[in-house]
């Protein structure tokens, strides 16, 4: 039962997107801006030859969860505002558990999020040169930091529907919250990519405690969220 | 507080103060040996930071049980006096990491996860100043106070003690009994401020309280 509300949620999400394409749209034109701005001012950095590789790989891996953090801060707040806006609240409260609620948006979310990272992390990579050495590690973080930032956002994104300002709350909200992810992320990142990793050197034998850390992460936030979520709910 | 027991709390500061002025001694094996003495205040603000961190989590448990607005006030207040701890704890930190490592700031994942505390009760506070309703603003804060309790210590705790092998703080420190002597009796004195301080600002926060609701109540009276 608990699963069929879940993810009758997560449906009724994905669809109300995929008709409109607002948010979708929004993020991947800001990922799109920002990227070529990125490009614009690196141009005369020389990211050619063995030193500049190195700064690529760095300037990377710390730009693609920039960009992450501030598209999902732009995108992510939505999913509860427009139940308020549209007067489906009540409706959702009385015919759905609140924890199915969260976890519905949680998916939506996080799927969204997942998309920003498809358009991100090649876009990043290409325009600074950048080659990933360990594609599959490089994934697995992606996937598992997207996984705890989007359990941050649904439920920080929640709190901020309550309020009278919704501007730039879910931004000044979530990210102290997200830093464990955020350089975890940016630690993965940089190790997937090879940085000061030989070429043969496997990513799990140096670097398995990034995914830890993301993973713990992830179910904490998770966790945290789905014990605290009635709270928000149902006041 | 009685004046017996702010007598009391005044003389035990003042010793604990001249203990460390007088008697500890110079730490060698630090760039300088003198200031590292600073690591017996930096330490107490640290504990009372985290100490108020729990008071704060703690009230906001008990308002999201009771729906007590009375644990709310606590939960705010043990917030603010958090805030207070965790800036005086950066404030020593950097002073000590500017004599002993050359740079105020160094990005160290504790020194990191401080700041980050910061930033999370400055949010706390921008979220209450954001809603009106009392009963909400209580609900909301106390989930946001927990949800942040939950998550932040992966940063500040879980990362630099299991993750990383290079940190500019010792993952379990040991201190000679010198140092001991001035930091535990000192964590204590500014403990001893902090009930003093968390009593005097309920009561502070409760007035305050009830002259908004009169003012509301004069206001819907002329309307």
């Amino acid at each position: 039962m608990w699963v069929k509300e879940t993810m009758a949620i997560a449906g009724k999400e994905l669809r109300t997107e995929w008709r409109s394409r607002v948010a979708l749209a929004s993020l991947g034109l800001f990922v799109a801006c920002s990227i070529a701005l990125v490009a614009l001012s690196t141009a005369r950095i020389p990211l050619n030859g063995e030193g500049g590789k190195e700064i690529g790989s760095q300037i990377a891996a710390a730009l693609i969860w920039i960009q992450v953090c501030f598209a999902s801060a732009m995108g992510l707040g939505r999913a509860f505002v427009v139940e308020s806006e549209r007067g489906t609240m009540t409706a959702l409260r009385l015919h759905t558990r609140a924890t199915a609620v969260w976890a519905g948006k949680f998916i939506g979310n996080t799927l969204l999020l997942l998309g920003v990272c498809v358009i991100t992390v090649p876009m990043t990579c290409g325009v600074l040169g950048v080659t990933v050495k360990h594609p599959f590690a490089l994934i697995a973080v992606v996937i598992l930091a997207a996984i705890g930032m989007g359990a941050v956002f649904t439920t920080t994104g929640a709190l901020v529907a309550q309020t009278s300002a919704r501007g730039g709350l879910l931004a000044a909200l979530s990210f102290p919250v997200l830093l464990p992810a955020f350089v975890s992320g940016v630690d993965g990142t940089l190790r997937a990519i090879g940085w000061r990793l030989s070429a043969s050197s496997a990513f799990l034998d140096t670097s398995g405690g990034i995914l830890v850390q993301l993973l713990s992460y992830a179910v904490l936030a998770i966790a945290a969220s789905l014990l605290l979520f009635d709270a928000i709910w149902n006041d | 507080m009685t004046p017996v027991a702010k007598g009391a709390l005044f003389v035990f500061t003042a010793g604990c103060l001249s203990y460390i002025f007088l008697k500890v001694p110079a730490a060698q094996g630090f760039a300088n040996p003198e200031l590292a003495r600073l690591v017996t205040m930096h330490l107490p603000c640290a504990y009372v930071a985290l100490v108020a961190a729990v008071i704060a989590a703690w009230h906001g448990i008990a308002y999201l049980r009771k729906r007590d607005l009375d644990s709310d006030i606590k939960s705010y207040v043990g917030a603010k006096i958090a805030f207070l701890y965790c800036f005086l704890t950066t404030i020593t930190g950097s002073m000590f990491a500017r004599v002993q490592w050359g740079s105020y700031w160094n990005w160290d994942p504790r020194q990191t996860a401080v700041a980050v505390l910061l930033l999370v009760y400055a949010a706390y506070f921008t979220l209450r100043a954001s809603i009106e309703d009392p009963e909400r603003r209580a609900a909301l804060s106390a989930v946001y106070v927990l949800f942040a309790s939950i998550l932040t210590p992966m940063l500040g705790y879980v990362i630099p003690t299991f993750f990383i092998d290079q940190s500019l703080h010792p993952k379990f420190a040991k201190f000679d009994l010198s140092y001991r002597m001035a930091i535990y009796p000192m964590a204590i004195a500014l403990a001893w401020h902090l009930v003093w301080m968390f009593r005097l600002s309920v009561r502070a926060e409760k007035v305050n309280q009830a002259i908004a609701e009169l003012e509301l109540t004069s206001e819907g009276g002329l309307a």
